[in-house]
């Protein structure tokens, strides 16, 4: 009997088990609401744009920071750019140490935690609204949005 | 029976988890047999106890000393107790008192497993931070998910001797007698 398995083949089966109910022990019903709930968490839109302002202050490209911090550079992209995206706890603690901010509060910004704190919540959604960039638009922005706007008015 | 979803680690934090499995088994000098949890406990400075899910009292006294985050929970001895209940824990980890609860009501066989589970999440950076035993902060069901497979893995790495038991039982003749030695 032939049991050996080549790494490509290991990652093949597991990439088809992600995301798959295991019988081990732990959570259920929680679990089954949250992943069926599909919310957008409003402090994630602070998340993204706090690491994105964060990383730029410090004149790092995505790649830069990635290395630097040592996590992923698509997982970063995610989080800079797809609300719905919750990153491991993992990349979040190493942003924490690399950026200095308390781990927890870091951790309940990017979703992994909440907190019953009003005030944390206000202040995260202030910060999401206050630090939108409202910058002129560029002539090719400009062009994009007429064109845009026209196309939604006319259906 | 519960269940949980299998969750695919990324490649940093299997690696990082590895890390700290490899540092645990050069720490007990590389061992080629089954590991002693005693020893292990030992080199991390680790207490375990025992408690019964079927049993509050003995919960009740040895949460009672414990501190978090500096507060005596004493003071909210329910907050343990409710989350061991309602999440059903078979085993937990006390990090301010780097203590690994075992609960004995469940089948002795599962012991060995649940321990290295709870060790994993002691030497796993971030873990800590996410443990349960804090009044202002609670884990997402997502965040739960991640760091309970991450223990899972890392406990699966160091009872498996990382990848020497699959070594053994590639190099081996596949039998019913290798499977009982």
């Amino acid at each position: 009997m032939n049991m050996s398995r080549n790494r490509d083949w290991l990652i093949r089966k597991a990439e088809q088990e992600d995301g798959c109910f295991v019988s081990v022990g732990g959570l259920v019903d929680a679990l089954e609401q949250a992943t069926q709930s599909g919310k957008v968490i409003p402090f994630k839109c602070a998340f993204a744009r706090f690491l994105q302002l964060a990383r730029r202050d410090r004149k790092l490209s995505l790649e830069q920071f990635a290395n630097k911090v040592d996590i992923d550079l698509v997982e970063l992209l995610k989080i800079e750019t797809d609300a719905q995206y919750t990153p491991a706890i993992r990349t979040v603690h190493q942003i924490a140490e690399f950026l200095g901010i308390p781990e927890r509060k870091l951790m309940t910004l990017a979703g992994l935690l909440r907190v019953k704190d009003a005030q944390f919540q206000n202040a995260a959604l202030r910060f999401a609204a206050r630090s939108e960039p409202v910058e002129k638009l560029s002539q090719e922005e400009h062009s994009a949005l007429e064109e845009y706007v026209k196309f939604l008015c006319e259906r | 029976m519960r269940t949980i979803r299998n969750r695919f680690l990324d490649e940093r934090t299997a690696r990082d988890i590895d890390a700290q499995v490899t540092k645990i088994l050069r720490g007990l000098g590389n061992p080629t047999g089954p590991i002693e949890l005693a020893d292990v406990r030992a080199l991390l400075h680790l207490d375990r106890q025992y408690y019964s899910s079927t049993n509050d009292g003995l919960l009740r006294e040895l949460i009672s000393k414990a501190k978090v985050a500096g507060k005596q929970v004493i003071t909210r001895p329910a907050l343990i107790l409710d989350i061991v209940r309602k999440f059903d824990l078979k085993a937990f980890w006390v990090p301010d008192r780097k203590r690994i609860m075992i609960d004995e009501a469940q089948p002795e066989l599962k012991w060995r497993w649940n321990e290295t589970h709870e060790i994993i999440h002691s030497v796993v950076p971030w873990h800590e931070g996410v443990m349960m035993g804090d009044t202002e902060y609670s884990l997402t069901p997502d965040c739960h998910e991640q760091v309970e497979a991450e223990a899972n893995y890392g406990a699966g790495r160091l009872l498996f001797l990382q990848g020497l038991f699959e070594e053994f039982v590639r190099g081996s003749k596949p039998s019913f007698d290798l499977v009982q030695k």
